[in-house]
């Protein structure tokens, strides 16, 4: 498994991690290497897209009141979220700990009749794949998409839903488990 | 036959009070997300008596107990001799300024029982001895490194846990090394990487970690690290708070033909009077005697006088041959509806706390639902831990076991015509 493009139209190279949070931040606008005749993409669709991505991860309480959007906000946490897991797993110190005890296999992390998706796991990397799973090895599945959103904000505690039937775990609970422990740490990331 | 399927509305009222006053409702090993119920709708979640082998819950269902609390039952619950001495006893004194004699009683007792014992030190939970024994096993040697063997669980100190855990620091395991179970020649590239530096080697007497098949020691393999430890000065501790007597009443390295320099028990002490010890050879004594280490109920008289009426009947019981036979018939009855049924039931670990796991897929989602099955109809099993016995267990407990069994294998079965 691998991450990342070897081919592409556009490249956009950043000098720094401080520079790619500005052009999420807006403060940055990226030039490309490669593709400059796509600029027009860039300045005109990329850019606010960028913006777009802050309106949905940072929601104001007045855009989560539209249904609508809340689904697609809450959708756009848990990819987020099923990403930065596979990534925290496999780059950060600690993470790659958790990482190394979880045997191979695809674990689902879910919403129940919503979006979903599989934490792959291979010779302990992790490859977040944005789909529902099929089949799988373990299975994390959240009750509906308001419960998801609430723990996603760290509104209410994962080990508590478990108890009241709000987060459903099954198969190989060690994995499961481990996931958890990286997903503790996401808020360090992403807060 | 169709057994009763159990309903658990009072225990669920039970468990949303709980949520508003207790983090996570019911925490811990004996609750819904440690537990591992899967899923959480197939369980009790609280008890309401309990005698021998059996315990109701809140809403009166009764259930054939094979976790016994996890171990603490070993003799039945509300042992009549147990808790007659346990109650004379509180008529007496029991957590008191001036601790009781009763101490001094049941330190003889496990010193006549305990082959590697030349002392005993007491406390409450299992963690309590163990952090004594590496505490003591750093005091002695001046070193600070621990050997861990993967799989482990010696407690919830810090010390012992994980470095991805909530609330552990790297700190709190940076001397922390691990080794692989029955892999002797990693044990002795680690011991040779940190010559001088390890205090102690702690382990259970065989592996019996949760979600795996749990593996028992392989040959000449304890000997060897009985070897090495010795020769570089390393403390060998064996935490047998889980195995404890129910191998061997003279601990399970006795049972595995060696001696730990320090060994310590809790669960099966007292048949759930509370009480943990420390044993210990005589060179560690004063190491001990040493720590700055104390609890305010470590010295109450009643679980002491508890466990010395459970040791006395496990001893004239001969405990662990009673439940390897009753544990023997117990898993070749499962294991024969498991075949009659088409499953693939693999039992591991030692028979008197043994370890099951459905291995038609490897995912645990079967054995989870089978299982669930079975605590529905009455047989309180877990997925991901061994099971443990005592020896109030009768045949017809073993029989109705069976036919739950059968038919718990026949609902699986049925749900999933893809596999069988």
């Amino acid at each position: 498994m691998e991450d990342g493009l070897s081919n592409c139209d556009i490249l956009l190279p950043f000098s720094s991690c401080e520079k790619f949070n500005g052009m999420i931040d807006g403060t940055v606008t990226p030039i490309p290497s490669k593709g400059f005749q796509h600029i027009k993409f860039l300045l005109k669709c990329f850019v606010p897209l960028t913006d777009l991505l802050t309106k949905y991860m940072r929601a104001s309480e007045e855009d989560l009141a539209d249904p609508v959007f809340f689904d697609k906000s809450t959708t756009l946490m848990l990819y987020t979220i099923a990403v930065a897991i596979a990534q925290i797993g496999n780059q950060d110190q600690i993470g790659k700990f958790s990482a190394h005890l979880i045997p191979d296999g695809d674990i689902s992390v879910c919403i129940k009749d919503g979006p979903g998706a599989i934490i792959r796991v291979e010779d302990h990397h992790m490859l977040t794949l944005k789909k529902p799973a099929a089949t799988y090895r373990a299975i994390m599945e959240f009750r509906d998409m308001k419960l998801a959103r609430a723990l996603f904000d760290g509104k209410i505690n994962a080990v508590a839903c478990i108890g009241t039937g709000d987060i459903r775990m099954g198969g190989m609970i060690s994995m499961v488990d481990n996931v958890n422990r990286i997903l503790d740490r996401v808020a360090l990331y992403l807060a | 036959m169709a057994s009763k399927i159990n309903s658990y509305d009072k225990s669920r009222q039970w468990f949303d009070r709980a949520t508003r006053v207790i983090p996570s409702g019911v925490y811990g090993h004996l609750g819904p997300a440690e537990g591992c119920f899967i899923p959480v709708s197939s369980f009790p979640l609280f008890g309401d008596k309990a005698q021998g082998s059996y315990f109701w819950d809140v809403d009166g269902n009764r259930f054939i107990d094979y976790m016994c609390a996890y171990g603490p039952n070993v003799l039945g619950y509300n042992d009549p001799d147990v808790d007659a001495a346990a109650l004379e006893q509180v008529k007496k004194c029991n957590c008191t300024t001036s601790p009781s004699y009763k101490m001094v009683e049941l330190a003889e007792l496990m010193v006549d029982t305990v082959n590697c014992a030349d002392w005993a030190f007491f406390a409450k939970n299992g963690n309590d001895v163990t952090t004594a024994a590496i505490m003591a096993a750093r005091a002695a040697t001046h070193r600070k490194k621990i050997i861990f063997v993967n799989g482990f669980y010696h407690g919830v100190a810090p010390w012992t846990q994980k470095v991805d855990y909530p609330g552990v620091i790297p700190e709190d395991v940076a001397n922390n090394l691990y080794v692989d179970w029955n892999d002797f020649e990693q044990v002795e590239k680690v011991v040779a990487e940190n010559e001088g530096e390890i205090a102690a080697f702690i382990s259970t007497p065989y592996l019996h970690g949760n979600f795996a098949d749990n593996v028992l020691p392989a040959d000449g393999y304890w000997q060897k690290v009985r070897k090495l430890c010795t020769e570089k000065g390393i403390v060998l501790i064996i935490d047998d708070v889980r195995a404890g007597f129910r191998l061997d009443t003279a601990g399970s390295d006795h049972f595995y033909g060696f001696e730990a320099d320090m060994i310590c028990f809790c669960k099966a002490i007292a048949n759930g009077w509370n009480v943990s010890c420390l044993c210990g050879k005589d060179f560690m004594k004063s190491a001990v005697s040493s720590l700055s280490y104390t609890g305010s109920y470590w010295m109450s008289a009643v679980p002491f006088a508890a466990g010395i009426a459970c040791i006395n009947k496990m001893k004239q019981l001969n405990l662990p041959v009673l439940l390897r036979e009753k544990a023997l018939k117990v898993t070749g009855a499962l294991k024969a509806a498991a075949e009659n049924n088409g499953f693939d039931l693999r039992v591991s670990g030692e028979p008197a706390l043994f370890y099951l796991r459905i291995a038609n897929d490897d995912s645990l989602l079967l054995h989870q639902e089978w299982i669930s099955e079975m605590v529905r109809r009455g047989i309180f099993m877990t997925s991901h831990h061994n099971h443990f016995l005592n020896a109030s267990l009768t045949d017809e407990d073993i029989s109705l076991t069976a036919e739950v069994a059968d038919e718990a294998f026949k609902v699986v079965a049925k749900n999933h015509p893809e596999l069988f």
